[in-house]
């Protein structure tokens, strides 16, 4: 059996077909991560055992020629930020080392209930602070296609476990680009919808205006799948959107609309953008005016205002969201016993938060505490609803928003060594639509001289999912390599 | 504004972390470059521009108060300060 960059239409058609089992299949993937996971580290938990009785039940189900489930029997990973019950959470942290989930996330349980075969959990950047896992207590995730780079961040684990054939697809999660940027350096597509449209009920928070799962796959038609079985109103999520489930899979057409307008942002190819990067971005943007696109350039705010408006949002909400870890009830409690209940917490929080964690936090505290809230947090949600009406202004001349995902290719390993704010700078073409909470895919888009990956983003309106999902459809069949 | 080792340690005695004297001035410097990077900021104006907090327009949610199921405490077995149905803390008094 040929697991190569296999979609779920491709395994599900096996199964049914009986060109393979469902255990066998789980077996194959597992053949794969064994040889490869020690070098690449994308997985920090796997569970053969409970992927293998999952697995024997689909067979069950098949042998009766019992219909399945859209997701059933594909072998999935799931990032380390989502609470899958009985498994450790960790979100590659050592605060979260021992942790072990007692619920499941709302993403969780809508995969499982579409029959999604869990084969483990994937590594990130710890509490998904950073772009290149680098900030993992777990390690560093490798980039399969060349093990001196890094994989990306902060759904590294989730990107290189679908490139190196350890999964079929995986759930990752960006606050600003932690699916587009490691789908872009690991060659794949990387689907984000529209903030809300996907509960964030049971994934360790980080900047809770800002964070939305999405999904890592080798197809479109797999994003907007898995999308439909997690998506959809939850009432444990405030901050979901109202309306039912999602039928991208079912609606998805390989065309470009009559007459499509794509913008493109001049600020996303001038010279901060690696040279390699913009030209072959270009050069696939010009393959999709020759099929009848509309290219329209359009001027958007400079994103040294997004890198900085999200620096300070969502590193407020970081100290925000990780006040919680005290150690006390949950989390690494130090060795040493202090009299103080106050320093007891502090030097808990101390052994178990890594510098990114801390110095995030720190950064929060400080632009929210008194005197400083107004300069800081409060300019920043003003220039947040400057890029959103920026954004409305462009899409009132344009339907998409073409360009590169990311400003270079995935760097080597070490990057982020010495530099405070590696992450929020190498996000900086992912921040801008991030902050607006508009739906986004990462398609792949060729390679660079070294053979390394170049990733092209399109994203829409808030709510226009079915747009963004056709048009990279439409590129994947006609012009993806 | 820089940030020097008093504001660091008062940050580091907010956010409670308990930041050794000797990597005071390691957070110091990580802070002034993340404050250095948000400065540009300054230079839009924002007099009468709304803040956002949310971005699909959602305000508050309201729902009926009443009690619905649980975590199932058995499923806590696992967590290595769980025994017994308690949490079991360091002696905080």
């Amino acid at each position: 059996m040929d697991i190569k960059k296999a979609t779920i239409k491709d395994i599900q058609e096996g199964l049914i077909n009986k060109s393979f089992s469902a255990k066998e299949l789980v077996q194959e993937y597992f053949h794969g991560i064994n040889s490869r996971n020690k070098t690449i580290n994308a997985y920090i938990y796997l569970d053969q055992e409970s992927a293998e009785m999952q697995a024997e039940l689909v067979d069950a189900k098949l042998k009766k020629s019992e219909k399945i489930l859209p997701l059933e029997g594909v072998p999935a990973a799931l990032k380390d930020n989502f609470n899958l019950i009985g498994t450790p959470t960790t979100a590659s942290s050592n605060m979260l080392r021992d942790y072990i989930s007692p619920y499941n996330a709302t993403v969780t349980e809508r995969l499982i209930k579409s029959g999604a075969l869990l084969l483990g959990k994937t590594n990130m950047d710890a509490f998904a602070h950073g772009s290149s896992t680098e900030t993992s207590d777990f390690g560093v995730t490798l980039n399969p296609y060349n093990q001196e780079h890094v994989a990306g961040g902060s759904s590294g684990g989730s990107s290189a476990a679908v490139a190196a054939d350890m999964c079929c697809y995986a759930i990752g999660s960006e606050t600003a680009g932690s699916v587009r940027g490691p789908a872009a350096w690991c060659n794949l597509y990387g689907f984000a919808p529209t903030y809300g449209r996907i509960s964030r009920y049971g994934v360790v928070a980080m900047g809770s205006s800002l964070d939305r799962p999405g999904v890592l796959a080798n197809s479109v038609y797999d994003c907007a799948l898995v999308t439909d079985s997690v998506s959809g109103k939850d009432e444990k999520d405030a901050t979901s959107i109202p309306e039912a489930e999602t039928t991208y899979a079912h609606n998805l057409k390989a065309e470009l609309n009559n007459n499509i307008k794509l913008g493109i942002p001049k600020q996303f190819l001038d010279d901060r953008i690696d040279s390699q990067v913009r030209e072959q971005v270009m050069q696939q943007i010009k393959e999709l005016e020759k099929k009848g696109a509309k290219l329209i350039e359009i001027d958007l705010l400079d994103p040294k205002y997004s890198i900085a408006v999200y620096t300070i949002v969502s590193r407020s909400e970081i100290s925000s969201n990780l006040a919680r870890l005290d150690g006390i009830r949950y989390g690494h409690s130090s060795e040493q016993v202090l009299e103080s209940i106050i320093e007891q917490i502090a030097l808990n929080r101390y052994e178990g938060l890594g510098n990114e964690a801390r110095q995030r936090s720190m950064t929060g505290a400080y632009v929210l505490s008194a005197g400083y809230y107004d300069a800081y947090y409060k300019k920043a949600q003003q220039v947040r609803t400057l890029i959103i009406e920026d954004f409305n202004k462009a899409f009132a001349k344009v339907d998409l928003i073409i360009g590169p995902t990311m400003p270079s290719v995935a760097p080597k390993l070490g990057v982020t060594s010495g530099n405070p704010v590696f992450g929020e700078l190498a996000d900086m073409l992912t921040e801008p639509s991030a902050l607006a909470g508009l739906p986004c895919i990462s398609v792949p888009a060729g390679f660079n001289n070294e053979g390394l990956p170049i990733g092209m983003q399109i994203f829409g309106p808030q709510y226009s999912e079915q747009l963004v999902l056709n048009t990279a459809y439409f590129y994947e069949k006609h012009l993806a390599k | 504004m820089a940030v020097n080792r008093d504001i660091t340690e008062k940050v580091a005695d907010l956010i409670k972390i308990a930041i050794p004297s000797s990597e005071i001035d390691h957070y110091a410097s990580q802070l002034n470059t993340a404050l250095d990077q948000v400065d540009v900021l300054q230079e839009i104006n924002t007099e009468s521009t709304p803040i956002t907090a949310q971005t699909h327009g959602l305000t508050n949610i309201f729902g009926e108060d009443h009690a619905s199921e649980s975590l199932d405490l058995d499923d806590y077995h696992n967590n290595k300060n769980f025994r017994k149905g308690y949490f079991v803390v360091k002696k905080v008094i």
